[in-house]
């Protein structure tokens, strides 16, 4: 049996919507898991990409200082990286806080917020730190292809993979193409 | 006895409206004089001339906004403006500007506390070859050094009223460094004029023996008209102001339209940075611009004439005016000019700040009171131009080259230049040389002869053209000015070799993403992406990567943006990667993509936010930094 | 004979007067276009039309069809450039598309679609913009403006009302509301205003109408922009005759 193909995923400022689409393949994940072997992932829970894999699909755009870390070892990591959905793409929903600087964000969230018990920026050095604006993939790193939508739909994953898998261009039919 | 009241903002209008009779396509013009007179045009102002004038308030808004030198801001008693083109920053503009600032105690692009004074920046004034220049309250000031820094600061500071500064800091020069076959002897005013009325023979000749006196006189105009666009024609002149279309076809084109209502335009927007020529033929040979324009009334049939200036030459208002009413009075202009049935008159409006007025349809519109914006391309100024009428639109030089013409024929003008490039040119020579200034050549001079004759020996580059144009290397010193070979508006700005042409490219960059008037996508948003990859190279950010964007978004800028600007306005990335790719190399530090932005950075509001500095609140920097 | 020009290798007739673009659509024929509008005439702003022309670049909104000549309009560099057009456009403002009203209804969107537009390419502008939602039935979010002036040109054209204008220069131009207050609420726009209707974005909307057709269900889930104007503009054609 030819190498499967080693994929990792991970969702970083995101909803984890575009994982679910990938799961809404249904059926065909049967036949997907015959010829790709999922390595870090939140699908198989693995926290870390264990060594050079063939395919990264990020989901989210980067908002903290983890998120940095983690794309950038994933571009390192990855012979090719997608980056997944509207967030991946353009920043999306959560970059609508661009409009807004960071402090206006915190202290409607944690001092003005409503219900706010104690008000405080939370500065506990487990968090990771959060970057001014809210940032799309291609921003950060060299990004090779986008899957567009929110969520890109199972089939646009589908006819992705299989594309890739067979070595083709694995550019979407118009028809497939969704910002939403 | 009590201190009068301040005008309220009726009182200060009424005479600017009655002024301009309370045209509304005088707009643009009533707004100048207000901002001039209040060094704003304040929101109410704004709301009065609505009314008044009975247009859209949403539209006055839209004209004042467009403009560079309007704002509803008050700008301060003496609003400084320095110019910041490539030549007047080699020249240190930028030191002497912190240096003004800090005598003045104001920060760049703020008005001081005490609303006296503002210092900002603004696109080349046109004074190239007398830099660092500047306009204080619209006047030009040239040659500053730290020293007329210091003064002017003084003046500022002992609020010592305009009128009373010394002349000499707002001395012009306008100096002709070279002269070929038609500056070495200029025309007398009316020389061109008087040839060209002469073409209609004798107003009562054989020919005209069985007609009205009145008809044999109109026979007289057109017959002259006609015979001074033949001499147009023959002389092969191409226009001045870039794009060298030929004049006589243009002027044939008004000739034959069939609406009697035409309009001749001088176009003396002059905002090509770099560029003077126009400034020192509408200060020494006014006359002759406006000839060549009367003799373009004659040969077209239109009765009137509009030139158009740019705001930083409105210093010279008082000097054409003078030069218009000393013509009229001599018979140059006005009514049965030269006692011929030639009717043709001139009027002069004024720019306020913008680089795409030069572009002929915008020019158009700001004439008309309008926001600066391109038209369509169709229909042509030639068919549907100022007020929809049959319009000439040429360059100063291309008029004054017009009168030449008519006064000593095509033929001898054509045996100038090169075969498609007859005549000879006004070169405005500028940046590191001995002597900046203007030079007349015939078309086909090479680069050479201009560096040698300007004693420009060190160079390694020329921008021809301004920043629309080209930059070349030494390879390319050999070529022709022509618009076979190397096309120009005349410009020349020399770098010498201790010179990093990135400084050059950044600040052409910069001024086009200020100047794109935004109507077209391509344009808009790809001078603004231009403009900061410029910037991520300038921080030591960029990548081959980003050298390819680059050239990529140049291209699409080239082949969809509307107009000439934006089609133009990449040039100087892709010449300068193709002629000096050391200035971009020696800004890489990695073949890798890099990030736009200082990550480390990004986390700043972050850190001071939530006090923290441990070293998960660092992200490390992307370029490789040197040991 | 009938006047007639080539568009791609193909002969497309055209009557008198008509721009490349309008003959093109007659003849069933798309070529891709945002700030035209059958009724509102041309504006030349968008780009998105452009052809090339014995290799000079025109827009077809704004160029008359001439006998003859042939027009290069759907190869590869051009759709590449439109798309990348497409791709300015998205950059530059900030266009959220799950979370706006017109998604689905969008010609912006469709448009970028039909082009193959799978990302933004370029560094998104993140600008600060004003969102407008003074008035009880209408809102404005620059944010989605792509300053195509059609709601300038129809509320001055077909509501009599001159609503709208543009602010500024480049980059920093914006569409304006004809109001003292500079705000719709002041201003004389209606629900029913021409105006609204000609915004192919979602920066002008009536409030209330968003998301009331379900996904799937949505004008360009159904069929793609570049069907659904020839079927539009060959319908036009036959109720004008
Ligand atoms: C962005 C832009 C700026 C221009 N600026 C000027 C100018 O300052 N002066 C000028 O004569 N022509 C300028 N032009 C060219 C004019 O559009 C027009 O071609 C010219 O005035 C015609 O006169 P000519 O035939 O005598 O050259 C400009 C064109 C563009 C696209
Ligand atoms: S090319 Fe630039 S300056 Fe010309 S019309 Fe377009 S946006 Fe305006
Ligand atoms: S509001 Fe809509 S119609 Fe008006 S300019 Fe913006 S995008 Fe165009
Ligand atoms: S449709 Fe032609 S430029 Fe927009």
């Amino acid at each position: 049996m030819a190498e499967k193909l080693k994929v990792a995923t991970c969702s970083l400022a995101g909803c984890f919507g575009c994982h679910m689409s990938l799961l809404d393949i249904d059926e065909r994940l049967v036949d997907l898991l015959e010829v790709v072997a999922f390595d870090r992932s939140p699908i198989d829970d693995l926290k870390q990409i264990s060594g050079p894999v063939d395919l990264g699909l990020i989901e989210g755009g980067v908002c903290n200082a983890e998120n940095v870390h983690v794309l950038q070892e994933f571009r390192r990591l990855c012979k090719v990286l997608v980056a997944v959905g509207e967030c991946g793409i353009t920043g999306g929903i959560p970059s609508m806080r661009n409009g807004f600087t960071l402090k206006e964000c915190l202290e409607e969230s944690y001092i003005r917020g409503v219900g706010v018990e104690f008000a405080h920026i939370p500065d506990d050095p487990e968090l990771p730190l959060l970057l001014d604006k809210v940032r799309p993939l291609h921003h950060i790193v060299k990004i090779d292809y986008f899957l567009p939508g929110c969520p890109p739909s199972a089939d646009a994953f589908w006819h992705f993979l299989t594309a890739r898998m067979a070595g083709q261009d694995p550019t979407l039919p118009n028809a497939l193409i969704h910002f939403d | 006895m009590k201190p009068a009241a301040a005008p309220s903002i009726q009182e200060i209008l009424e005479p600017i409206l009655l002024r301009y009779g309370g045209r509304p396509d005088l707009l643009l013009q009533i707004l100048i004089a207000v901002q001039k007179k209040l060094s704003c045009v304040p929101p109410a102002a704004i709301a009065a001339l609505a009314e008044r004038l009975a247009i859209p308030l949403v539209r006055v808004q839209g004209v004042v906004s467009f403009y560079a030198f309007l704002s509803t801001e008050f700008q301060g008693d003496y609003a400084i403006y320095l110019s910041d083109n490539i030549t007047d920053q080699m020249l240190g503009s930028r030191e002497l500007a912190a240096h003004l600032c800090g005598k003045l105690g104001v920060s760049l692009g703020q008005v001081r506390a005490d609303g006296r004074v503002s210092v900002r920046f603004t696109s080349c004034t046109g004074m190239c070859d007398q830099g660092p220049a500047g306009l204080i309250n619209f006047r030009p000031v040239t040659r500053l050094t730290r020293d007329r820094m210091e003064r002017i600061a003084d003046l500022v500071n002992a609020r010592v009223p305009m009128e009373d500064w010394p002349g000499e800091l707002f001395q012009v020069e306008t100096a002709m460094r070279r002269s070929d076959v038609v500056f070495r002897r200029p025309l007398k005013p009316g020389e061109g004029l008087r040839a060209s009325l002469e073409r209609g023979g004798e107003i009562l000749s054989t020919w005209a023996e069985d007609l009205a006196p009145s008809d044999a006189r109109k026979h007289h105009l057109e017959r002259g008209g006609a015979e001074t666009l033949k001499e147009i024609y023959k002389s092969g002149l191409r226009g001045r102001g870039g794009a060298g279309f030929k004049t006589g076809i243009k002027w044939q084109s008004v000739r034959g339209a069939s609406d009697p209502e035409r309009y001749v335009l001088c176009n003396a927007d002059e905002g090509e940075p770099g560029t003077f020529k126009d400034r020192v033929l509408l200060t020494d040979y006014a006359d002759m611009v406006f000839e060549g324009m009367t003799i373009c009334g004659h040969a077209v049939g239109a009765r009137k004439g509009i030139l158009y200036v740019r705001q930083e030459y409105a210093y010279l208002e008082e000097h054409l005016e003078g030069v218009l009413a000393r013509r009229r009075e001599a018979g140059l202009l006005g009514e049965n000019i030269l006692d011929s049935a030639l009717d043709f008159d001139i009027g002069i409006h004024f720019g306020a700040g913008a680089y795409i007025c030069g572009m002929e349809s915008a020019m158009i519109k700001s004439i008309e009171g309008r926001r600066g914006i391109p038209r369509q391309r169709w229909p042509l100024p030639v068919h549907h131009g100022y007020r929809r009428k049959p319009t000439v639109v040429n360059n100063v030089e291309t008029f004054a080259a017009a009168a030449v013409i008519s006064a000593r024929g095509g033929e001898w003008y054509a045996r100038n230049g090169t075969a498609e490039s007859s005549g000879t040119k006004l070169f405005c020579v500028s940046g590191d040389c001995e002597r900046p200034g203007i030079y007349e050549y015939p078309w086909g001079v090479t680069v050479r002869e201009v560096l040698r004759d300007c004693g420009a020996l060190e160079a390694q580059g020329v921008q021809v053209g301004g920043p629309s144009g080209t930059l070349i290397n030494a390879g390319d010193f050999d070529r022709e000015i022509s618009f076979e070979d190397l096309s120009s508006v005349g410009t020349m700005m020399v770098f010498a070799k201790q010179r990093d042409l990135f400084d050059a490219v950044r600040n052409y960059a910069q001024f086009f993403r200020h100047e794109s008037c935004g109507l077209c996508t391509s344009c808009r948003i790809g001078t603004t992406l231009l403009a900061n990859y410029v910037e991520k190279f300038a921080k030591g950010y960029g990548s081959p990567v980003d050298l390819e964007e680059m050239q990529g978004i140049g291209q699409i800028m080239k082949t969809m943006s509307h107009c000439g600007l934006g089609q133009t306005a990449s040039l100087h990335i892709s010449d300068s990667i193709a002629k000096f790719p050391s200035i971009w190399a020696g800004r890489m530090r990695t073949t890798e993509f890099i990030p736009a932005f200082d990550l480390d950075g990004a986390l700043a509001e972050a850190r001071s936010l939530t006090g923290r500095t441990d070293a998960d609140a660092h992200l490390p920097h992307p370029v490789p930094q040197e040991a | 004979m009938t006047n007639a020009f080539h568009l791609d290798g193909l002969e497309v007739p055209f009557q008198e007067g008509q721009t490349i673009l309008q003959a093109a659509l007659a003849a069933g024929r798309y070529i891709p276009h945002l700030c035209w509008h059958p009724d509102l005439g041309p504006h030349g702003s968008c780009r998105l039309c452009t052809v090339v022309i014995s290799g000079r670049p025109f827009s077809s909104c704004t160029q008359p069809a001439m006998k003859g000549q042939a027009v290069a309009c759907r190869t590869p560099e051009l759709n590449g450039m439109r798309k990348a057009i497409m791709q300015m456009l998205f950059v530059e403002g900030n266009h959220h598309c799950p979370s706006c009203e017109k998604s689905g209804n969008c010609r912006l969107q469709a448009t970028a679609y039909d082009l193959g537009m799978q990302d933004s390419h370029f560094p998104h502008q993140f600008p600060k913009r004003e969102r407008d939602m003074s008035h009880p039935d209408v809102f404005l979010d620059r944010d989605r403006c792509i300053r195509c002036e059609r709601c300038v040109r129809a509320s001055r054209i077909y509501d009599g009302k001159d609503v709208f204008g543009v602010h500024g220069r480049g980059m920093h131009s914006t569409l304006a509301v004809n109001s003292p207050s500079g705000l719709l609420a002041d201003s004389q726009i209606a629900p029913e205003d021409r105006s609204i209707q000609a915004c192919p974005t979602g920066a002008l909307m009536a409030k209330r109408v968003g998301f009331v057709v379900p996904i799937g269900e949505r004008v360009y889930d159904r069929e793609p922009i570049s069907v659904l104007e020839l079927r539009k503009y060959a319908a036009e054609e036959v109720h004008h005759g």
